[in-house]
C-alpha cells in the first residue's frame, strides 16, 4: 500500500485533480479537508503520512495550521501549496516544518516530484 | 516504385467518389492504393486482412457505415481513419466517430477543379494520418470527468481562457471544457478548424456532457463567464471592446492572415491579447500547421498565461510544437492535465 495522504484545499475540484493524480501514482488518499478546522481534526484523527496543505481557506491559513500541527507534534510531512507571488509564505511554510511546497499552476510531475521529495 | 509508400485503403458507396478519391491516391507516387470497398462491412474485412497504414472511409453508407469501419477497426486493428464527409449529408455522427477514435475528417471535393490543381488536402492528410501514434487515436477520451465546484480567489487572477485547434482538436476540446468546473466565472473562447457547417452541430455536442453552456458565439456579443463560446467560420471573429457598452464583444472581420482563415486562431488570440492583455490565458492544443503561433505569442509578450498541449497526448504535434518552438509557451502540459492546470491559475 502505498504513503497514505490527507488532502487540504477548500476546492472541491483542486482536491479532485490532486487526489486523481496521486492515486495515479499508487498514493493512498486516506481524507479530505476543505477548511482549517478539518485539516487539524482529520490530521490528528487519521495520522497520514502525508498532507497537500493549500494556503487560502476559508477560516484560517495555511502557516497557522503548520503552527497548530508543530506545537501539537504531529508526524505527518507536508507539502505546502501556494499561489505565485507568496514567495514570503513559503519560507514561512518550510520554517515551521513543511518539508517541501509547490507554487501553482501545477503539473501532476511537479505535484508527485514534490510528495516524493518531503 | 518508391520504397515506403503509405498503404491506403477506400471504402466509399459512390462509384464517382472511389474514381475520383482513388485518383487523388493513385496519382501520387508516396501513396499506394491497395483496396477499394464499396460498403463498410467488405472494407473494414479487406483492413483488417490488407492491414494498410491508413483507412479512408465515407462517413453516410446504407448498410455499414463510417461509424461502424471506426468502432470496428479501432477495436481489431487499431488503424488511423480519415472520414469523407458530404455537403448534403452533414452528420453529426462524425463527432462520435472522431470520439471513438477516427483521425480527422475530410470533405468531399465538390469542385473538381479544385481537385485538379492540387488545393485539395487529402494528401496531406493521408501523409498526417500515417505519421500519427494510434495509441493517442485509441484513448482519445479523458477517462475521469470532473466538474466539481471550484474556489475562486476574488477576483480571479484571469479574466479569459481562449483555446486554438486543428485536426484531433475536436476530442481534446470536449475532454477538455468537460473537465472544468462547473461554477466557472469567466469566460472560455474555442477556436476550432473546421468546415463552419459543422461547428454548429460541434457545439451542440459539446452541450450534451459539458458542465458550463455552450453555443456560437454572434456578432456584437458581449462575452459572459462562465460561458463557453465557440467561434463560427463563415469569417474570422475578433474581440474588441466596447466602449459604448463598456464590455467586450465579438466582432467578425474579413482581414485575412497568413495561416489559416475562417476561422483565425491567430486572429482570435491577437485581440485577446490587445484587449485583455495580461489577463488572458491561451491554449493551442493538437493540429496541423502553424496558426495560434503569432497569437499565442502575442498573448505571453503581453503577460499572458501559454499553454500548449505536449507531443505524448496530441493527435499531430503540430501547432504545439511550432508554438513552443518559437518560444510562444510558458508551460506545455498533458491533455488530460490542462482543465486541472488551468483552473489552478485562477
Amino acid at each position: 500500500m502505498g504513503k497514505s495522504v490527507l488532502i487540504v484545499d477548500d476546492s472541491l475540484y483542486m482536491r479532485t485533480i490532486i487526489k486523481d493524480a496521486l492515486e495515479g501514482v499508487g498514493f493512498n488518499i486516506v481524507g479530505q479537508a476543505a477548511n482549517g478546522e478539518e485539516a487539524i481534526d482529520l490530521a490528528f484523527e487519521l495520522q497520514p503520512d502525508l498532507i497537500t496543505l493549500d494556503n487560502i481557506l476559508p477560516d484560517m491559513i495555511g502557516t497557522d495550521i503548520l503552527k497548530v500541527y508543530q506545537e501539537e507534534g504531529l508526524k505527518a510531512k507536508i507539502v505546502m501549496i501556494s499561489a505565485v507571488g507568496q514567495e514570503s509564505v513559503v519560507n514561512e511554510g518550510l520554517r515551521l516544518g513543511a518539508k517541501a511546497y509547490i507554487v501553482k499552476p501545477f503539473t501532476n510531475d511537479q505535484l508527485v516530484e514534490a510528495m516524493t521529495k518531503a | 516504385m518508391a520504397p515506403n509508400r503509405i498503404r491506403t485503403l477506400l471504402i466509399d458507396d459512390s462509384a464517382f467518389m472511389r474514381k475520383v478519391i482513388g485518383d487523388i491516391i493513385r496519382n501520387d507516387e508516396t501513396l499506394e492504393l491497395v483496396g477499394i470497398a464499396n460498403d463498410g462491412e467488405k472494407g473494414t474485412e479487406m483492413a483488417l486482412e490488407l492491414k494498410p497504414d491508413v483507412v479512408i472511409t465515407d462517413m453516410v453508407m446504407p448498410e455499414k457505415d463510417g461509424m461502424y469501419v471506426v468502432q470496428t477497426l479501432m477495436d481489431k486493428y487499431p488503424t488511423p481513419i480519415i472520414l469523407l464527409s458530404s455537403l448534403e449529408k452533414t452528420n453529426a455522427r462524425i463527432f462520435d466517430a472522431l470520439q471513438s477514435g477516427a483521425f480527422e475528417f475530410i470533405d468531399k471535393p465538390t469542385d473538381l477543379e479544385i481537385v485538379r490543381i492540387g488545393k485539395y488536402p487529402l494528401v496531406d492528410l493521408i501523409r498526417e494520418a500515417s505519421r500519427t501514434d494510434i495509441t493517442v487515436l485509441k484513448a482519445k477520451q479523458l477517462a475521469k470527468k470532473n466538474s466539481h465546484a471550484h474556489s475562486f480567489s476574488q477576483p480571479a487572477n484571469y479574466d479569459i481562457i481562449v483555446i486554438g485547434a486543428s485536426t484531433g482538436g475536436p476530442g481534446a476540446v470536449e475532454g477538455l471544457i468537460n473537465n472544468l468546473p462547473k461554477n466557472l466565472i469567466i469566460p472560455v473562447v474555442v477556436v476550432q478548424h473546421m468546415p463552419p457547417r459543422f461547428l454548429e452541430s460541434f457545439a451542440a455536442r459539446l452541450t450534451l456532457n459539458s458542465p458550463l453552456p455552450v453555443r456560437l458565439a454572434d456578432r456584437n456579443e458581449p462575452l459572459k463567464g462562465g460561458t463557453i463560446y465557440i467561434v463560427p467560420g463563415e469569417s474570422n471573429t475578433r474581440v474588441e471592446f466596447n466602449h459604448s457598452e463598456g464590455e467586450p464583444t465579438f466582432v467578425f472581420t474579413n482581414k485575412k492572415y497568413n495561416e489559416y482563415n475562417n476561422p483565425s486562431i491567430d486572429c482570435f488570440f491577437e485581440s485577446v491579447a490587445e484587449v485583455y492583455g495580461s489577463r488572458s490565458i491561451g491554449v493551442i492544443l493538437t493540429g496541423m500547421g502553424r496558426d495560434g503561433t503569432m497569437g499565442l505569442a502575442k498573448i505571453k509578450e503581453k503577460g499572458g498565461f501559454t499553454i500548449a498541449q505536449d507531443e505524448e497526448s496530441s493527435v499531430v504535434y503540430g501547432m504545439p510544437k511550432e508554438a513552443f518552438e518559437r518560444g510562444a509557451v510558458r508551460q506545455v502540459v498533458k491533455l488530460k492535465e490542462i482543465p486541472g492546470f488551468i483552473i489552478s491559475c485562477l
